[in-house]
């Protein structure tokens, strides 16, 4: 526990502990006798427990074990205390019995060896330990030289938000601890934030440097955080990346009020910038890079797209909530994501492609389950999600790829493809290999049930494509969901009515309906905004669920949210598809993800999810 | 000289003392053991049962190896002064601790290449003479694990 004392600073601690010859020189310390497995002592200290807690009023509780814990933490879950529970270092691989309580009544707890995480499970956190090294960080600095960083995810005020975690934001983190940086992650979505709690979290947290990873609909609640941290005494370096920030960087650096924006691909220009912080010099040179100097925005040179997956450390998944990610289109509450490849060659018209490039990069069948084994071992997955764009554009490699999955045992993890496969790279002899290294379930994007817009979205399949990929994949013993787009470019009533009943007819296990949206830098934003009306008051708009952001014809955006509203209802709320889930409803994670995404779904088709866009002011850009 | 520690267990560990013991007989090496609360004493060596921890520490510096139980504080101190190590586990059959953790400790050790891991006295002779070699460098991830616990305490602070 003194090991842990400079995590304290600046708050008052007291201490509750054996009485010893080392703990009795401890200050404001409360000694008992060691009570061991008596119960009549047991009772004792929950009383004493129990009484000092309504003199010291504590605000949290942290300890290292052992069974004196388990009174201190029982009273604390009574009076409402987060607490915080660190496995003793010499439990390495088997449970303590008191580590077992923990798991359950604690927070947060942590282990000090990772081989302990898989005999407790997935809220078991390995994240530096008294004892075991963690992998050597190249670019390691002493104490005062290390930055502290905090990466922010900031949340959508209003829409339904990501419960996914943040792939691209965890392989930042990871460059930045490998820079000697103090990483902290604070994702606004599931930790349910609003911006102004942001803000006060990292009023907290003091960092030197402050990211952000900005999707389009994220920009005006990023703004708005920006904007309060630059009111702090010594206001943070603030630094934009992702999409928004790569599509119009100008955005977040002409009031001033960024200091550097990430633009593309960003591990290695966050690299070379978080040198450039420290060492000090100038940000000339750095590529990808735009930055402010003398009240001017200079836009370096893009950076090339790394070829090498190799290079990179895996995203840190430690830093995250991982208790509070989840979805209801997995079958367990936790699953990581895996990026096998990067870019996708493909010219869909509504796919931003700014940031991983249409040059497809692939990592190596040893590279992606290396990972792999490390991303089940390390956090004690139950679950994995292939998040590629084009997992099987490769079918030998992806065929390697399930080969090795076995080989290593790993099948016994279950898996699914979320981002879709592309029908047209796929052959029964995949799927078969899929099914049997672990994969439970394929996604396809489908987007429309009619030829002519699937031709104008540029996305390159045919419906009979379509047809025998889903007929395959079924066969092979998979679950199929279809990615479908409501209110696409030139669609008409007509045309979305067909998509639905597209979707009904393939007998898909989900659908997943959305509704186009064009986002700055793709295809279809040029197209609306050459030939018809965005309807947004603000990019948070993009965000909607519940109507259609534009029209380019004679479908209004309330006639699109209208036939969203169908299409789920026709999907889904069909005594034939009720039916067919109903054996999930047998298992306790299957019955609670079944009953949430029912009030869900009935949510969408009746409520739609609306927001209120006004109509009066079409095609305004606003910057907030 | 070969320092020999079995902590601060309250249960005995005559296997590794006894056997230092005729170590120390058979190959005249001057040998260091801390006995602890155990009540096997060695004939050849030089023995005390508690001391304060900075007079240990200048004892394992000066040591060409140390032998070690497997418990997670001895083995942290050794690593402390980057020595060659032999871990002993404690066993649970022997009556030497309560439960066999000192296994997996023991393991990890190895395994780490921090020390090596003597499960059989009769290896304990050979080890002696040709000891394991000292890692490079020894660094904790301590300070993540403080970031962590400081990060869990500002989201108390900041809901405040």
């Amino acid at each position: 526990m003194l090991a842990l004392q400079e995590a304290f600073d600046g708050h008052d601690t007291f201490y509750f502990c054996y009485d010893a010859d080392t703990t009795r020189r401890l200050p404001n310390v409360y000694l008992v006798p060691n009570m061991a497995r008596n119960p009549i002592e047991f009772l004792k200290n929950l009383w004493r427990v129990h009484r000092i807690f309504k003199k010291e009023r504590p605000d949290m509780v942290v300890s290292t074990g052992a069974e004196i814990a388990i009174p201190v933490v029982l009273i604390a879950n009574l009076f409402g205390i987060p607490t915080v529970y660190i496995e003793c270092g010499a439990q390495v691989t088997h449970p303590s019995v008191t580590g077992r309580l923990m798991y359950w009544l604690a927070d947060s707890f942590y282990v000090q060896w990772p081989e302990l995480l898989k005999a407790y499970g997935p809220r078991a956190i390995f994240r530096g330990s008294l004892i075991d090294e963690d992998a050597p960080i190249p670019n390691d600095r002493s104490a005062e030289k290390r930055l502290k960083v905090s990466l922010v995810q900031p949340s959508q005020t209003e829409a339904f938000s990501s419960d996914q975690p943040p792939m691209g934001s965890a392989y930042i983190a990871s460059v930045l601890e490998q820079h000697g940086c103090d990483v902290r992650v604070v994702d606004a979505n599931v930790e349910k934030l609003s911006p102004n709690e942001v803000v006060r979290l990292l009023a907290q947290q003091r960092p030197d440097v402050v990211c952000f990873s900005v999707t389009t609909p994220l920009f005006p609640s990023t703004m708005n955080i920006a904007r309060q941290l630059k009111t702090f005494t010594t206001p943070p370096i603030l630094i934009a990346g992702g999409p928004h920030a790569t599509v119009l960087p100008d955005d977040f650096l002409n009031d001033g009020l960024f200091d550097y924006v990430v633009r593309g691909e960003g591990e290695k220009t966050i690299g070379e910038l978080i040198e450039r912080i420290i060492e000090g010099g100038t940000s000339e040179g750095i590529q990808g890079l735009s930055w402010q100097q003398d009240g001017a925005t200079i836009h370096n040179p893009d950076r090339p797209l790394s070829m090498d997956f190799a290079e990179f450390a895996y995203p840190d998944w430690s830093l995250f909530p991982l208790k509070r990610y989840g979805s209801l289109a997995r079958r367990h509450d936790l699953s990581l994501p895996i990026t096998t490849s990067r870019g996708c060659p493909f010219g869909c018209s509504f796919c931003y492609k700014g940031v991983y490039g249409r040059k497809l990069r692939m990592r190596t069948p040893e590279q992606v389950v290396d990972e792999w084994e490390f991303l089940v071992n390390r956090y004690a997955l139950r679950e994995v999600a292939v998040l590629d764009d084009v997992f099987s554009f490769d079918i030998p490699r992806a065929l390697a790829i399930c080969r090795l999955l076995i080989e290593r045992g790993l099948d016994r993890v279950p898996w699914s493809t979320t981002n879709g496969i592309r029908v047209d790279n796929a052959t029964p002899e995949l799927f078969q290999a899929m099914k049997r290294a672990g994969c439970y379930r394929v996604y396809f994007g489908i987007e429309s049930g009619v030829q002519g817009i699937i031709d104008s979205l540029h996305k390159n399949i045919t419906l009979e494509q379509v047809r025998f990929a889903v007929t395959e994949a079924k066969k092979a013993g998979l679950e199929v969901g279809g990615y479908f787009m409501l209110g696409n470019v030139g669609e008409t009533v007509a045309d979305m009515d067909k998509s639905i009943d597209f979707a009904l007819a393939l007998n898909l296990d989900y659908a997943q309906f959305s509704i186009a949206t064009p986002y700055p830098g793709t295809e279809m934003f040029e197209q609306i905004s050459k030939n018809g009306k965005l309807w947004i008051n603000s990019w948070e708009d993009l965000a909607t669920y519940g109507t259609g952001v534009f029209s380019a014809g004679d479908v209004t955006p309330e006639v699109v949210g209208r036939y969203f509203r169908k299409a789920i209802r026709k999907f889904y709320f069909r005594p034939r598809y009720a039916l067919r889930q109903l054996r999930e409803l047998f298992t306790w994670t299957g019955f609670r993800h079944r009953t949430l995404a029912s009030w869900l779904l009935i949510k969408l088709a009746v409520l739609g999810g609306r927001r209120k866009v006004s109509l009066a002011k079409p095609n305004r850009r606003a910057d907030v | 000289m070969i320092y020999v520690t079995v902590g601060t267990m309250f249960l005995d560990f005559p296997r590794l003392i006894l056997k230092m013991d005729e170590i120390a007989r058979d190959t005249g090496e001057r040998v260091i053991i801390q006995t602890g609360l155990g009540t096997t004493f060695p004939q050849h060596c030089e023995h005390f049962d508690f001391k304060p921890r900075d007079e240990i520490m200048d004892i394992q510096r000066e040591a060409r190896l140390v032998v070690c139980h497997a418990g997670i504080g001895s083995v942290l101190d050794v690593l402390e002064v980057l020595r060659p190590m032999l871990v002993v586990p404690r066993l649970k059959k022997f009556n030497e601790h309560m439960t066999d953790h000192q296994l997996d400790v023991a393991r990890a050790v190895e395994k780490r290449g921090w020390g090596r891991m003597i499960l059989d006295m009769n290896d304990l002779p050979d080890a002696c003479v040709a000891p394991p070699p000292v890692p490079a460098s020894y660094k904790p991830a301590k300070h993540r694990l403080i970031v962590a616990v400081r990060d869990t305490i500002d989201r108390v602070a900041a809901r405040r």
